[in-house]
């Protein structure tokens, strides 16, 4: 397409015309107040990356038949998920629970199996014990440890297996870089509630942990706690970006 | 100096950071007006932008990126809060063309009628506004602008020009002494 430069320029003078200038009345003081109550968070515990900017449109609803189709396969749906069947096998439905246990009384052992089975809408429910999982959540599922947080740990290796490489990002990182992870919640809006994620910080301070990654979507945490080294990390961690 | 406080700021310094943010609270507040054209949600999304500063910028490691990283942080501060409005179901982001001064407006006029302007803008989409905003406005590079707005070069490229189509056919042609028209509507 052609340019107007001419006309550009006179835009670019119009647009600044029109710019406020200045600050609205307590807007500086507004920002502080709320700063002042705001804690920073930690760059090992979580690497963010902020949702990627899409206006989502409204599906514009079809016809009334359609409308009525779709209503008839929702209400067959929700009876189905309203008898709460825990399921092993494949072809699993919305509101479908997986449960994950190391003694073998489960749909699986691993939380990684249980990911690995689950789609949008499932939830797995993780009985107590400590899992020795790095895992990555790509869709909008409900992971939730079964009980207090204490007693759900997933605990996650500094290894070369699980890394997470985040995008350069102006003024986070300049050039993409592996990231160690215990949970990587991949551009998904699931909730994460009650575990304990547990890690060890690495001797080089250039190497990167994070115990969970948030890397767009818009996620929900709950009630998780983050052990590094043996101690508890004691950040506002219930983060929900977006 | 500037630098410097970004690292005091990193470090917990809240002074430092109050510092920063008074001196570009006045420009982002430009910027999210321009885009969302609402001031009042321009304050919300500046106040959004500047708290996720403070609460993230133990994550910026580049100092000297202060500037681009409130920019980013505004401008989906601005996305942020026009997809709010569209789960409200507000849908004036995007006007419909007035049939009564379409084709009326003329940037060439020595005193651009404020009105008019805000008015060609409010007929673009965000994304259109957003990037003739980020590169006429703070004259940032077409690359910077995708960037900031995480889309390919191409896209941004694309939502420039569709812009500038759409305000330039708002344009009456300009007369031959260069005057602009009087205006008939």
């Amino acid at each position: 397409m052609n340019t107007d430069p001419r006309f550009e320029q006179r835009f670019a003078a119009a647009l600044t015309g029109i710019a406020s200038t200045g600050e609205p009345d307590g807007l500086l003081e507004s920002v502080l107040t709320t700063v002042s109550h705001t804690r920073m968070r930690p760059r090992w515990l979580a690497l963010i990356k902020e949702p990627p900017m899409r206006i989502h449109s409204r599906v514009a609803a079809g016809s009334p038949m359609l409308r009525l189709v779709a209503v008839l396969i929702l209400t067959m749906l929700l009876a189905i998920v309203a008898t709460g069947a825990v399921v092993t096998g494949a072809s699993l439905l919305p509101g479908t629970t997986i449960v994950v246990a190391q003694d073998g009384s489960g749909t699986v052992r691993t939380i990684t199996a249980a990911v690995a089975m689950a789609e949008d809408g499932h939830t797995i429910l993780v009985r107590p014990g400590t899992y020795h999982e790095s895992i990555v959540i790509s869709e909008d599922i409900t992971l939730r440890g079964d009980g207090d947080p204490g007693a759900v740990i997933l605990e996650f290796a500094n290894t070369d297996d699980a890394t997470w490489t985040a995008p350069p990002d102006p003024g986070f990182t300049t050039e993409s870089e592996p990231v160690t992870y215990g949970i990587v919640l991949n551009d998904t809006d699931a909730h994460l509630e009650n575990i304990t994620v547990r890690g060890q910080i690495t001797a080089d301070p250039e190497f990167i942990v994070a115990a969970v990654i948030i890397d767009g979507g818009a996620p929900v945490i709950e009630k998780v706690d983050v052990v590094l080294d043996g101690k508890p990390y004691p950040d506002d961690y219930g983060c929900h970006p977006g | 100096m500037q630098r410097e406080l970004v690292e005091r700021a990193r470090s917990g310094d809240r002074e430092a950071f109050s510092i920063l943010a008074g001196a570009s609270i006045s420009r982002l507040y430009a910027v999210a007006n321009l885009i969302l054209r609402d001031g009042d949600r321009a304050q919300d999304a500046v106040q959004e932008a500047l708290v996720s500063a403070w609460r993230d910028m133990r994550a910026l490691r580049d100092l000297d990126a202060w500037d681009a990283w409130l920019n980013r942080l505004t401008v989906r501060a601005c996305y942020r809060w026009a997809r709010r409005e569209r789960r409200r179901g507000v849908v004036e982001l995007q006007l419909e063309p007035d049939d009564d001064v379409a084709g009326t407006f003329d940037f060439a006029r020595d005193l651009v009628d404020r009105d008019d302007l805000e008015r060609e803008l409010g007929r673009l989409t965000i994304d259109q506004r957003a990037v003739l905003v980020l590169h006429f406005y703070l004259g940032l590079q077409l690359a910077e602008v995708a960037g900031i707005l995480d889309v390919p070069v191409g896209t941004a490229k694309s939502r420039l020009h569709r812009g500038l189509a759409v305000l330039r056919d708002s344009m009456r042609p300009p007369s031959v002494d260069g005057l602009s028209a009087e205006r008939t509507a």
